[in-house]
């Protein structure tokens, strides 16, 4: 009778314990729903922000659209036989393509008295311009870009030119073979600054000596693009 | 006695430049031990050659040495030795005769410089690495060797550097040589432009 008991008190308290589990899943379940639902309820009025898309992309100055240079320039020219004056010019370029360039120059160097001439005057005064109109050929030997501290970049290019030039001086004009380089720095959309090596190669007579004299130019230029 | 002068100035500079090679030497070395081996050559050997147009005489080729110690990376010290031998006679000369005979007619020229690297960069030649640039302005004193008596020179100029790799670096360059030189022993000394323009190989180590 004793064991009976017992046995109806264990299964009691299994009975108990399964409806309170039920219970608990029970109430699990009501409460998961409702928090589905709110938040479904909640996601309909959020408002999501989008990131810009249109990032802005620092870009160096290039030549890309334009094709037409034209620009002037100063430096130095050193003339056979005489002396380093200054030179003053401007200058014409089409970009035939990205590697390939035509250029059209025209500069003037007013030429001292040599020291050999002393006080006498080997020379009229409009015999001692040294002019020259140049046609040249370029071609992009490289490509790259220059940093001018460490906030600055530019794309710089070096060009080696060749071609004819018409001289005047020391009343005189000849046809004259051009060699050079060209160092290229785009400095904004519509500037372009230069440096130019140059050696004009031509043929002079003068004081009874016919001979081919080769003087050779430094000049800086400020080029507009367009 | 000018010359003289000259000379003691010429040495003193030398003497300077060594002290200063001496003092950052070690220093320079320390960073390339200690940082990574990119970079880390700083003495540069070149060989040179050109054009000089000299005043009141032709333009006539040339040839040059120089040693570069790379102080910095913005700044260098270089020592330069350049020729011409034999300058040909000007047109005034060949109707007159000539100003300067034998060793007289040769143009020599050495110089102690600063340099600094005023624009660097990158340039690309079809190959996917970048070879460094560098577009730099140099300055200093030298002696001119050319007719009559050695002048005191001022040497300035600018240069454009290209690394073809770790070791070989091409070089373009323009010197002014100025000094004061009188054409014949008689007449006044004035201001004289010389102007050396070259291509070179430098090697690095």
């Amino acid at each position: 009778m004793a064991l009976s008991r017992h046995t109806f008190f264990i299964a009691l308290r299994r009975s108990f314990l399964v409806f309170a589990l039920s219970g608990v899943a029970c109430i699990n379940a009501i409460a998961a729903d409702k928090t589905l639902s709110n938040l479904n309820d909640k996601q309909e009025s959020v408002r999501i922000i989008e990131p810009k898309k249109d990032v802005p992309v620092a870009k160096a100055a290039a030549i890309d659209d334009e094709r037409f240079e034209l620009g002037v320039f100063t430096g130095f020219l050193s003339v056979e036989d005489f002396n380093t004056n200054p030179v003053f010019g401007v200058s014409f370029s089409y970009h035939l393509k990205p590697s390939v360039l035509l250029q059209l120059n025209y500069g003037q160097s007013a030429v001292d008295k040599a020291t050999f001439e002393g006080n006498n005057n080997f020379l009229a005064d409009n015999d001692r311009d040294f002019t020259y109109t140049d046609v040249l050929g370029g071609y992009r030997i490289l490509r790259g870009r220059s940093f001018f501290g460490k906030n600055q970049k530019y794309n710089t290019d070096i060009y080696l030119m060749g071609g004819l030039a018409a001289i005047d001086f020391a009343g005189e004009s000849n046809t004259g073979v051009v060699v050079g380089a060209s160092y290229r720095v785009v400095l904004t959309d519509t500037l372009v600054a230069t440096m130019d090596f140059r050696g004009y190669s031509v043929n002079r007579d003068f004081l009874d000596d016919n001979k081919r004299t080769l003087n050779a130019e430094l000049s800086f230029g400020l080029n507009l693009l367009f | 006695m000018e010359n003289r002068f000259q000379h003691i100035f010429l040495i003193r500079a030398l003497f300077a430049s060594l002290c200063l090679l001496a003092v950052i030497a070690p220093r320079a070395h320390a960073q390339a031990l200690t940082s990574s081996k990119i970079d880390s050559e700083f003495l540069e050997i070149g060989f040179n050659a050109g054009i000089v147009t000299i005043e009141d005489f032709p333009t006539e080729f040339a040839w040059g040495l120089n040693a570069t110690f790379r102080a910095t990376e913005d700044f260098f010290l270089q020592v330069n030795y350049m020729q011409a031998a034999d300058v040909a006679l000007s047109s005034r000369e060949k109707a007159q005769g000539a100003y300067y005979t034998g060793s007289n007619r040769d143009f020599t020229q050495y110089d102690f410089l600063l340099g600094a690297n005023i624009f660097q960069g990158e340039f690309f030649s079809g190959q996917p690495q970048a070879r460094l640039s560098s577009l730099y302005v140099v300055a200093g004193v030298g002696e001119v060797s050319f007719g009559e008596g050695k002048h005191f020179a001022i040497t300035a100029g600018l240069g454009y550097r290209i690394a073809f790799n770790r070791r070989y670096v091409f070089t373009l360059d323009v010197r002014d040589y100025i000094y004061q030189a009188s054409l014949t022993s008689g007449d006044d000394e004035r201001t004289v432009n010389n102007i050396y323009l070259s291509t070179g190989l430098s090697y690095l180590f």
